[in-house]
């Protein structure tokens, strides 16, 4: 029995929306700063971290005692990054935090590392006592007396990875081993210890020699699950690239590409935007890639880099809009993409308060929508969907960051500025 | 002399909310503990120092580590140092290395005056607990620390201890393991006294491991094992691990096998160094990874010592002309630098026919690195092949590499400068390079004039006080009247040189 018979066979399973966080409001009401720009859960699930714009770093803890269905409780915040400006090229560095991701907790402690456009920090949150000396008049030497005043999160920054990106970095991903991790901006993705914050060691670049024959940009890079030898590198062409570190120093030149042939007959004014991936991962099994460009998502086995497995579109009736996405330049808004922990799932984020979960053969595709009555909204897309998106299609409520619980399944999505969970 | 703060001030700053309070505080706990007394040291302040001190920031863990390495005395002597070990094993807990490196040093001191054997249950205990817990820094630490305790166990506990080492070689968090790895190389020195079966299978597992860096340092634990057995034991042992992994399909570790191919060579003998690693020496000079052909070029000029010459004539020579055009500057500079090794060991003839050509050709090479490479190997070489043939094409190199616009260029000309002097005839040399020196000490930068005047003290020593009496004063004190402070300054250093 095939996979793909086998996943028909499957009842996909059935989401519920378990909570959410934020109110229903215009988008003018939103504050800017309050927009969520990341998200990630911890390795074990029990936390989940959000960044947004204003460069805060917030984090839920899951407080629910039933192991099949987490809860999540907020626990506590940091201010993570804060505008900056650059002196050498007379620019603001905005503090809006692009990326977040964990570290292996240890004991009372966790460890974040967040980026914004240049500087990446690790911090650590542990959960301590606070005490206070209590004074105390004494003619003899007395060692202070401590009482407690209160049991609280207290941040510190353990690291600053410095400056050392040119463009806006993009991406940061940790390795599977808890040593390095990659960051990753337009033109390079950059190796880094986690205890050295002096030097970071160029493992791609884009560069061509003349700046102005640049055609391809990076999107995303992310190491694999397992291999700490691995990282998948998306381009802005529609190109995959996965590095193998043990082959060679520098991986321009060694890396696997995965890439489709073009079809000069399908090219239209904006296949060349379109085609740009916004994210990609590779599978909680590592044996695939799950790639999104801003149509379809696409399915690649490891072992094969002519062709995908699945080209899955996502919701078909957003083709007719591509003019007016253009002109509003939603056309260029980047959505994440994640796996589910038995890598038959995928999970992605659209517009109209629109969330996707696919499966991985493409043959379900389910549609969420968001909504503040914590009713579970959903419908099924056939393949072949055809539905007319009227003037009410709201293009501003849209869903770039969603992550998938590491090992339940269990979904956090963000929108604007509200959190929304949903579990099976 | 700063006023000496009042102890109860200090003991109260040992909680302040100012962090550089609480480090000041802490390094001067010898004070404090001199002031407690004995007694109330070991009853009041460790176990102060182990509940409330250790959630503390790395800056003043640091600290603490410091301190209480000299603590022993402090306690009541040696009896009592016991009492310290809970501190030692909280320290353990934390992530920061400096911490840690400062925690390994304190017990080293520790234990030195230790007793051990009334001592053991602590330590084994204390061992014990960092090995067993959920806490993988502890796990890190306990690699550190049971090389440094296992002499002093009695034999039932050491066994027990390499028990727990080898659960650590085999944890699930990379680090554990990799700390594991680069720690064996202190249990190998404790050969024969540890068990040498234990060891070798710790090695095994090692070798087959997912993480490059735990395969990678096991290079270091093979070398070590090597230099304390025997020679059958090497070959059978060693040699097969070291054989795996300079095949291992990580560069990294290919790498790691090359830097130390001398060390190798030297450890396993001549016979096993031309039989079994030069065909891998040829393969890594050869190879796809720039960084690989870099270190092989690197470490040519001392392997060749394990070789024969027909080896290198007729293996390592027809690779040169390839190498020479390589694409990638540091990895021609390397080889440059290759050829006064390679010219001592091959002879007069053979470098002639075959070193020269290519030398000639790279002297010539358009990135200035190169040929600061070459002039490395120059001494060597013309030593061999004598001055006469290289002096004419090296002229023209030096020229352009005194002007170079990058100043490291220009510093490394400085110190060739030298070494022709040693080579040319007096005249020659006035005609043709004092005008350089003179140009080198008026440099804009200064490290370029440091460099110059350097020199100017060598060519003193090299060609006799008349000499310079003749030449180089006149030069020296024409400074004095350049408009530039600079120049001026320069010319004070130089008067000093004499």
């Amino acid at each position: 029995m095939g996979n793909h018979q086998m996943a028909q066979n499957m009842a996909f399973p059935e989401w519920k929306c378990s909570q959410f966080f934020g109110e229903r409001v215009e988008k003018d009401e939103v504050s800017d700063e309050d927009v969520i720009s990341a998200l990630s859960f911890d390795t074990t699930g029990n936390f989940l971290s959000l960044g947004d714009k204003a460069g805060r770093l917030i984090v839920f803890k899951n407080i629910s005692k039933n192991s099949s269905r987490p809860e999540y409780e907020y626990l506590t915040e940091l201010q993570s990054h804060v505008k900056e400006f650059d002196y050498l090229k007379s620019k603001e560095i905005d503090e809006k935090i692009n990326d977040i991701q964990w570290l292996r907790p240890q004991g009372n402690n966790m460890y974040i590392l967040t980026t914004n456009d240049k500087t990446i920090k690790l911090w650590k949150i542990s959960e301590k006592s606070i005490k206070r000396a209590i004074p105390v008049k004494s003619s003899t030497l007395k060692l202070p007396k401590l009482e407690v005043i209160e049991r609280g999160f207290i941040p510190s920054l353990m690291e600053v990875y410095p400056h050392l990106h040119d463009y806006s970095i993009n991406s940061v991903s940790v390795c599977s081993d808890g040593e390095f991790f990659i960051s990753a901006d337009d033109l390079s993705v950059n190796l880094w210890n986690i205890e050295r914050t002096n030097d970071t060691f160029n493992i791609i670049n884009l560069k061509p020699e003349q700046i102005d024959e640049l055609s391809e940009v990076i999107t995303a890079a992310n190491f694999h699950p397992t291999s700490n030898n691995l990282i998948v590198v998306a381009s802005s062409t529609g190109v995959l690239r996965v590095a193998d570190l043990r082959v060679s120093s520098k991986c321009e030149k060694t890396a696997q590409i995965f890439a489709e042939a073009e079809d000069p007959a399908s090219k239209n004014f904006f296949t060349e935007i379109i085609c740009s991936l916004s994210d990609a991962v590779f599978s909680a099994n590592g044996k695939y890639i799950f790639a999104r460009d801003f149509l379809n998502v696409k399915v690649w086995d490891l072992a094969n880099t002519k062709s995908p497995v699945a080209t899955i579109p996502i919701f078909e009736p957003l083709k007719s809009k591509l003019c007016e996405l253009y002109e509003n330049e939603c056309i260029f808004d980047k959505f994440s993409i994640s796996t589910s922990p038995c890598s038959n799932y995928i999970l992605t984020g659209l517009f109209n308060n629109n969330f996707h979960i696919l499966d991985r053969t493409g043959d379900r595709n389910m549609q969420f929508e968001l909504n503040y009555s914590r009713r579970t909204v959903v419908k099924p897309i056939p393949k072949k969907f055809f539905e007319p998106l009227g003037p009410s299609y709201n293009f501003d409520r849209k869903i770039l960051k969603s992550a998938w619980h590491p090992t339940q399944n269990c979904v956090a999505v963000a929108c604007m500025n509200s959190l929304f969970f949903y579990h099976v | 002399m700063a006023e000496q703060i009042p102890v109860a001030v200090l003991i109260e700053e040992l909680k302040s909310e100012n962090i550089k309070k609480r480090v000041n505080s802490v390094r001067q706990l010898s004070t404090i503990a001199g002031a407690l007394g004995k007694d109330r040291t070991r009853t009041e302040l460790v176990p102060f120092l182990v509940s409330e001190l250790v959630e503390d920031e790395d800056e003043v863990l640091a600290a603490l580590a410091d301190s209480i390495g000299d603590f022993v005395d402090l306690v009541g002597g040696p009896a009592y140092a016991v009492s310290l070990l809970p501190v030692i094993e909280s320290l353990c807990y934390n992530e920061d290395t400096v911490v840690r490196d400062k925690t390994i040093e304190a017990l080293k001191k520790i234990l030195a005056r230790l007793e051990a054997r009334r001592a053991e249950a602590q330590i084994q205990a204390m061992v014990k607990k960092l090995c067993t817990g959920e806490s993988y820094t502890a796990k890190s630490a306990a690699t550190y620390i049971i090389p440094i305790v296992y002499q002093s166990l009695s034999p039932s506990a050491q066994a027990e201890t390499i028990t727990l080492y080898g659960l650590l070689g085999k944890d699930e968090v990379p680090s554990v393991r990799k700390a594991a790895s680069l720690n064996l190389k202190d249990l190998l020195k404790l050969l024969p006294t540890a068990p040498e079966n234990e060891l070798v299978n710790m090695m095994k597992l090692f070798a087959k491991d997912e993480q490059d860096f735990v395969r990678f340092y096991l290079i270091e634990d093979l070398l070590t094992f090597a230099r304390a057995s025997n020679a059958q034991k090497q070959q059978a042992v060693a040699l097969p691990f070291l054989r795996g992994l300079a095949e291992d399909p990580s560069w990294r570790i290919r790498y790691g096998i090359c830097d130390k191919l001398s060390e190798i060579g030297s450890m396993l003998g001549k016979d096993t160094a031309r039989r079994i690693f030069f065909p891998y020496f040829i393969k890594y000079l050869q190879d796809g990874e720039a960084e690989l052909r870099n270190i092989a070029c690197l470490r040519m000029g001392k392997f060749v010592a394990f070789l024969e010459v027909e080896d290198v004539l007729q293996k390592i020579i027809p690779l040169l002309k390839a190498l020479s055009l390589d694409p990638l500057n540091y990895v021609r500079s390397a080889l440059a630098g290759a050829f006064g090794g390679l010219a001592a060991f091959i002879g007069k003839k053979s470098s002639n026919d075959h070193l020269l050509p290519i030398y000639l050709t790279m002297l010539r090479d358009e990135s200035p690195e190169v040929r600061v490479g070459c002039l490395a190997s120059l001494e060597e070489l013309s030593r061999v092949v004598g001055m006469e043939v290289i002096s004419q094409s090296l002229l023209p190199t030096l020229v352009d590499l005194v002007v170079d616009k990058s100043f490291r260029i220009r510093v490394a000309a400085c110190d060739f400068v030298c070494v022709f002097a040693k080579t040319l005839s007096d005249d020659e040399f006035a005609s043709k390079l004092s005008k350089f020196v003179v140009d080198l000490i008026n440099d804009r930068i200064f490290a370029v004039r440091d460099a110059a005047i350097k020199c100017l003290r060598n060519l003193a020593e090299i060609k006799g006080s008349i000499w310079t009496e003749r030449n180089l004063l006149p030069l020296v004190l024409s400074q004095q009247v350049k408009t530039n402070y600079l120049h001026r300054m320069s010319t004070l250093f130089g008067l000093s040189v004499h």
